[in-house]
């Protein structure tokens, strides 16, 4: 590692604690200016007023905003990210614990996925400059990313799910059947741990339906940039080169061209991680795909303030370290990437 | 790439393993629930639905077919001359889920200890209170197969306490004998959803198996049920009820049409669709006739002061409590075509307090039926006139112009809402509606009582004992509201005759005992409501429900959904 590189990471690790104070910053406040009271969804509207208070004082909602501000800022230091209010005092790591690992999967397919269909499309589109492949090529690009995610969702669900019955929704694994023995509880990884095919294999066929969905609209990131770069590189010097030398365009394409034009697409990948939770949320919503997007919705419409704040704080978390990642991947990937 | 198309060929062809694994006519039922359970303890739940109808069951059981009370533990009830003691016997070798028999010592436990105990809060134990005087009953064991219940006067809602669910002493005893620093039962924590489910124990058709946060609670047969069939089989037929949980409707529409879901409750906005789809799904949508409980626009007739200030304009508290004027506007109001256009013809008028469906129902009021030509010629009688510009202004000169209010998010109230909004102006009524967040709502009908009029709805049963709205002082008696207890108190608030005579005659009705006398008194009840119009009454819609052909023995009922009978229902394929 380069000692300007080891300076930027330096600082990068210095500058991640303020970004994710920022966010439980604003995730706190933004929440509390939202209409609705946490006593009220958990007693019900019609609770008595005395009960109602005596939660909101158990809950500490009756001190200042600005001493509940603290107190939670001091709770998430200590790395406690509170329990939630409406699963029986379940702490917010244990609700992420139980339902990170379905998002996460969903997640990692999706990601294959879209770059899978990405990449094809991008290399088919860029190597056929102003063909009807091409103009299709960059219309599903502007297509996929402009499509909301529900939609596309519940439009797979009605052609795949209820007019041709291919796909099953609802869940992760079949109902009446047990699931993976969890060791991870990602459950295509446990299957496979537990040297169990037939419970990859539903796995993965529960997982189809939503990946695609979340896959599909992330494509269009991933096609854009292979195409842009893939074109560039066709016209460099050395591509030229190479064919005056007489090797086979498709050789050129794959050995040679691709290579290089695939590296900033590691920097897509960091960039589409943020995307890819906000979108997980939604398609976890659209599926009940039982991950943590899911669980933060409900939290969200019953007010549970610990769980919203601590699964946003999460997710923020996940972004700031895993764009530190990426560029780090980056710099080492790319010879050409200083810092 | 080559690498890539064989690895998803291979998973493809992993697909035909899966086909095994669905099996389609499994002797299970998959239903959907909005949300999670909030908590396992039937005593503490405030939530519905719940999870207790299927594991739970109280002495006795009310049919919501037939609105007749049916045995359920208890094998039958003697009610005594004066009314004031009934002893209901329990059935005998009954058992809990873990086989410890269930005993009149858990009847009198879970009454006396649990729901009658003031240190656990709980939403039945107002319910326990009799008649007017407010007195919770004397529970105590007669022998060992014997429960006296003595009451202070005779009291015909009585009976709907003896269906709360009996819970097991052999267990919770402990857990209220033992206190916290505070003093309070530990009974208040126990039995939350994180308690492993086969701690949980019940007396129902089905017990927990498993319970996984946001995607589904399996029940399973509880085998020491004590219901049997005719041939003495125990019940229920059924191995298993699945309630998977998705958070919206629309997806859980999606789900069923999918065929993941047996069985789905239909709004009017899905009827047509899954009409259509009947065959193809092989499904058939049920109509259980009018939905219990009623929706309707009522009037702030409140002429009290709070600091000096009236709680209404007493230019507008003037319109609102002429009687005429409430008339007009329920002639003003099309509710047919609220029937037509909000409930796409699937709903009806509904005329009284008392839901359609219910015995008490009085078939004989005919209602207020859509007649603006009526309306006006009401309101010049009352000395109101029309400017040029078509304006309703009263006597004096004034507009009328009042605000309308309802909870924001229920799209039937808000559709209603504009279209009242829409008739009214054409008696030359201009109509502010708004709707407004459930919270801000319920502290303008309960706390400040600053509102003009709104539309709200009342959920319902067979029941027509409902002191809180026909009290003078009850919490929901909302178009005359007395202050909650801690609130600023009102001067000069004006109860009509009308109000008394609604209260005398819901005490007495809560008083009688034999059906034909009691109905008659709620006639009287209705006949005043529909006089005096403290509530104008809307449409009710049908409870509309669409259910896999799989099953034999649906008996779809607006009161009690779908399945309110499991414990008899099978699956056809497992005949």
């Amino acid at each position: 590692m380069s000692k300007s590189l080891k300076y930027y990471l330096f600082a990068r690790l210095l500058l991640a604690p303020l970004m994710i104070w920022t966010i439980i910053t604003l995730v706190f406040l933004l929440l509390r200016a939202t209409p609705g009271d946490p006593a009220d969804a958990i007693l019900g509207n019609r609770a008595p007023e005395s009960a109602k208070s005596a939660l909101r004082e158990q809950l500490g909602l009756n001190q200042p905003l600005w001493l509940q501000y603290l107190i939670y800022l001091g709770q998430v230091l200590r790395f406690d990210l509170g329990s939630s209010l409406t699963s029986n005092g379940k702490s917010v790591w244990q609700i992420i614990g139980e339902h990170f690992p379905a998002t996460a999967e969903l997640a990692f397919y999706s990601m294959i996925i879209a770059v899978v269909i990405g990449v094809t499309i991008g290399i088919l589109s860029a190597s056929r400059p102003n063909t009807s492949v091409d103009v299709g090529g960059r219309l599903f690009g502007i297509i996929t990313y402009s499509l909301p995610i529900f939609w596309v969702g519940m439009l797979l669900q009605l052609i795949f799910s209820v007019q041709l019955r291919l796909f099953p929704l609802g869940t992760r694994f079949p109902l009446d059947q047990t699931s993976p023995n969890p060791i991870t509880g990602i459950y295509t990884l446990d299957s496979l741990l537990g040297g169990n095919l037939g419970q990859f294999s539903l796995s993965i066929y529960y997982l189809i339906l939503p990946s695609f969905t979340l896959g599909i609209l992330l494509s269009g990131i991933f096609e854009r940039m292979v195409r842009v770069n893939l074109k560039q590189t066709l016209q460099a010097d050395y591509v030229e080169a190479a064919r005056a030398r007489g090797i086979p365009e498709r050789r050129i394409l794959l050995a040679h061209a691709l290579k290089n034009a695939l590296i900033p697409v590691i920097t897509v990948l960091g960039l589409t991680f943020a995307s890819l939770l906000g979108g997980a949320v939604l398609t976890e919503v659209t599926f009940s795909w039982p991950g943590l997007g899911n669980r933060l919705y409900e939290a969200i419409s019953v007010r549970d303030y610990p769980t919203v704040q601590g699964i946003m704080v999460f997710f923020g978390a996940i972004v700031v370290f895993a764009s530190i990642l990426i560029d780090l991947a980056n710099a080492y990937v790319d010879p050409r990437i200083r810092y | 790439m080559k690498r890539i198309f064989a690895i998803i060929l291979i998973i493809l062809c992993l697909f035909p393993l899966t086909a095994c694994a669905q099996k389609a006519n499994a002797n299970q039922v998959v239903l959907a629930v909005l949300s999670d359970p909030k908590t396992f303890n039937a005593v503490l739940s405030q939530e519905s639905p719940n999870i207790f109808g299927l594991t739970y069951e109280g002495l006795i059981t009310e049919n919501p077919i037939t609105g007749i009370k049916e045995p359920a533990l208890a094998e039958s009830w003697d009610i005594s001359d004066d009314k004031l003691t009934i002893t209901f016997t329990l059935k005998e070798r009954l058992k809990w889920s873990d086989g410890k028999p269930l005993t009149v010592d858990d009847v009198v436990f879970t009454y006396n200890d649990l729901y009658l105990n003031p240190k656990i809060p709980n939403n039945y134990r107002d319910s326990f209170r009799i008649g007017r005087q407010g007195t919770f009953p004397q529970i105590k064991k007669l022998d060992e197969r014997r429960i006296e219940f003595k009451i202070t006067e005779p009291f015909a809602p009585f009976l709907d306490n003896a269906g709360v669910p009996i819970l097991p002493a052999h267990i919770l005893r402990k857990n209220i004998e033992k206190k916290d620093k505070e003093g309070n039962p530990e009974f208040l924590t126990v039995w939350g959803t994180d308690t492993p489910v086969d701690k949980i124990i019940v007396n129902g058709p089905y017990k927990l198996k498993e319970y996984a946060t946001s995607q589904r609670i399996i029940f399973e047969k509880n085998p020491y049920y004590w219901k049997k069939d005719e041939k003495g089989n125990q019940l229920p037929n059924i191995e298993q009820v699945i309630w998977t949980i998705v958070e919206s409707p629309d997806t859980s529409l999606l789900q069923f049409r999918s065929g993941s879901l047996d069985s789905i409750s239909i709004t009017p906005d899905y009827f047509s669709l899954l009409k259509r789809e009947e065959e193809r799904g092989n499904f058939t949508v049920y109509n259980g006739g009018a939905a219990f409980g009623t929706n309707f626009m009522a009037f702030n007739l409140n002429q009290g002061k709070r600091d000096g200030k009236p709680l209404v304009d007493p230019i507008k508290s003037a319109w609102f409590n002429n009687l005429n004027f409430r008339k007009a506007i329920a002639y003003g109001m099309d509710r047919e075509r609220m029937v037509n256009n909000i409930y796409r013809g699937l709903g009806q008028p509904q005329n009284t307090q008392i839901s359609v469906q219910s015995p008490f129902y009085n078939k004989k009021i005919e209602g207020y039926h859509y007649n603006p030509e009526k309306a006006k010629e009401l309101l010049l009688k009352e000395g109101f006139k029309y400017n040029k510009a078509g304006e309703l202004l009263d006597a004096k000169g004034n507009k009328i112009r009042f605000s309308l209010i309802t909870n924001a998010g229920n799209k039937i109230r808000e559709a209603m809402g504009a279209q009242i909004k829409e008739d009214l102006r054409k008696l030359g009524i201009q109509i502010d509606f708004s709707p407004l967040a459930f919270n801000v709502l319920v502290d303008k009908l309960s706390d400040s009582l600053d509102w003009e009029a709104h539309i709200l709805g009342f959920t319902g049963g067979n029941e027509p004992h409902a002191p809180n709205i026909w009290y003078i002082d009850g919490n929901l008696h909302m178009f005359n509201q007395k202050p909650q207890p801690g609130a600023k108190p009102l001067t000069g608030q004006v109860f009509a005759d009308w109000e008394k005579q609604i209260e005398d005659l819901s005490v007495k009705g809560s008083q009688e005992l034999e059906l034909k006398k009691r109905k008659e008194i709620y006639d009287q009840t209705q006949t005043l409501v529909s006089e005096y119009l403290p509530f104008i009454y809307l449409v009710n819609g049908y409870s509309l429900a669409a259910v896999r052909n799989r099953f034999n023995g649906i008996q779809h009922s607006a009161l009690g959904g779908t399945f309110w009978n499991i414990d008899e229902i099978y699956v056809k394929d497992n005949e």
